[in-house]
């Protein structure tokens, strides 16, 4: 581990600022390598997003082309959903993955594709389910003094 | 700044919010947004089918409750000693 | 004030355990208990030996909860559980904006 960047004698100071400054730029660093690629980003919703990753920003805003909505519900059923061009801002992106083409569709060959619209009410509703129980798990936790995962946005 | 200096020489493995990745770290940076080459879920594997194809994956800061790191691959007394003079 | 090693701020509180056993408690139900390597700012915190306590509501007692206040009989609900996992890590690196407190924890 080369620790003896974070130990610069007092006169290399300014150049490590110099340095470190220099890397503000590394959330573009990591993701422009994706840019006209196809990636999947999983927002904070829970929802899954396919499509060209065409331009972003500092705080990870995306812009992706040719969006396809995917969900994947238990006993491996999914449904796909084409969107057009999608805006996400920063803070709703958990994470984002650039996909290997060759294999993006080989873990769908086992699944069912069924509805879209079926697919998106079992989906809302296991959502709603979590979140209803998630609320009263949070009741009985603050009785005991403790904090529970944050609950999400409807 | 500190924790931004020292994550850059560490390879890792990471954990989230119900979800729990492994994989190699490839960057950060000062939010410490990180991005993970040869990925594989810990949890979840049934949840995200599309993994199997992911090569890189970038994960945002503000979502990571812990990140597991390999001891031997940390100077405890380098680190402490950087965390009292702050910065 | 003036006191040269005495803590002025919440942080130097921090500093003073460093290298010694703390009890950090977190969001999402957890405590922890480790050696406290390094900290920031932001209440990032690096833990070595880390043991991790999650509570959690047993799925049962949520059922009973429900039911025994539809039957407006609340004393019931009192009697809830919290199940507790530990989970341990050599090494662990916790994110500031998931900590409440840290503390000393005398051995």
């Amino acid at each position: 581990m080369s620790e003896t960047e974070t130990t610069p004698p007092a006169s290399e100071d300014r150049r490590e600022d110099l340095y470190l400054e220099s890397y503000s730029f590394t959330t573009a660093a990591q993701i422009i390598g994706s840019v006209d690629r196809k990636v999947f980003v999983y927002l904070r919703d829970e929802r899954t997003i396919f499509g060209v990753l065409r331009t972003f920003d500092q705080f990870a805003n995306l812009v992706i082309q040719d969006a396809v909505e995917r969900i994947c519900l238990p006993g491996k059923r999914y449904a796909d959903e084409e969107r057009d061009t999608y805006i996400i801002r920063g803070e709703n992106v958990t994470m984002m993955g650039e996909l290997d083409i060759d294999k993006e569709d080989q873990p769908m060959e086992s699944f069912t594709r069924i509805p879209f619209k079926e697919a998106e009410r079992e989906f809302k509703q296991i959502q709603h389910n979590i979140k209803l129980s998630q609320a009263k798990k949070q009741e009985i936790l603050t009785k005991n003094g403790l904090v529970g995962d944050y609950i999400q946005d409807p | 700044m500190l924790f931004f200096s020292f994550f850059r020489t560490l390879v890792d493995q990471e954990l989230k919010n119900g979800i729990e990745v492994k994989g190699f770290l490839k960057s950060m940076d000062q939010y410490l947004n990180l991005k993970l080459d040869n990925i594989s879920m810990i949890t979840d594997e049934v949840k995200f089918p599309q993994l199997v194809a992911v090569r890189n994956l970038f994960i945002r800061g503000s979502m990571v409750r812990y990140i597991h790191l390999n001891p031997q691959s940390i100077s405890t007394d380098l680190l402490q000693d950087a965390s009292r003079r702050g910065k | 004030m003036s006191g040269i090693a005495a803590p002025n701020e919440p942080l130097d509180m921090i500093r003073l355990s460093l290298d010694e056993k703390v009890y950090v408690k977190l969001r999402g139900a957890r405590e922890m208990v480790g050696k406290l390597h390094g900290y920031d700012s932001h209440c990032n915190v690096v833990l070595g030996d880390a043991v991790e306590t999650i509570y959690e509501v047993d799925d049962t007692t949520l059922e009973t909860k429900v039911s025994t206040l539809c039957g407006c009989s609340k004393k019931q609900t009192r009697t809830n559980k919290l199940q507790t996992t530990t989970k341990k890590s050599d090494m662990l690196f916790i994110r500031g904006d998931s900590v409440i407190l840290i503390s000393t924890v005398s051995e």
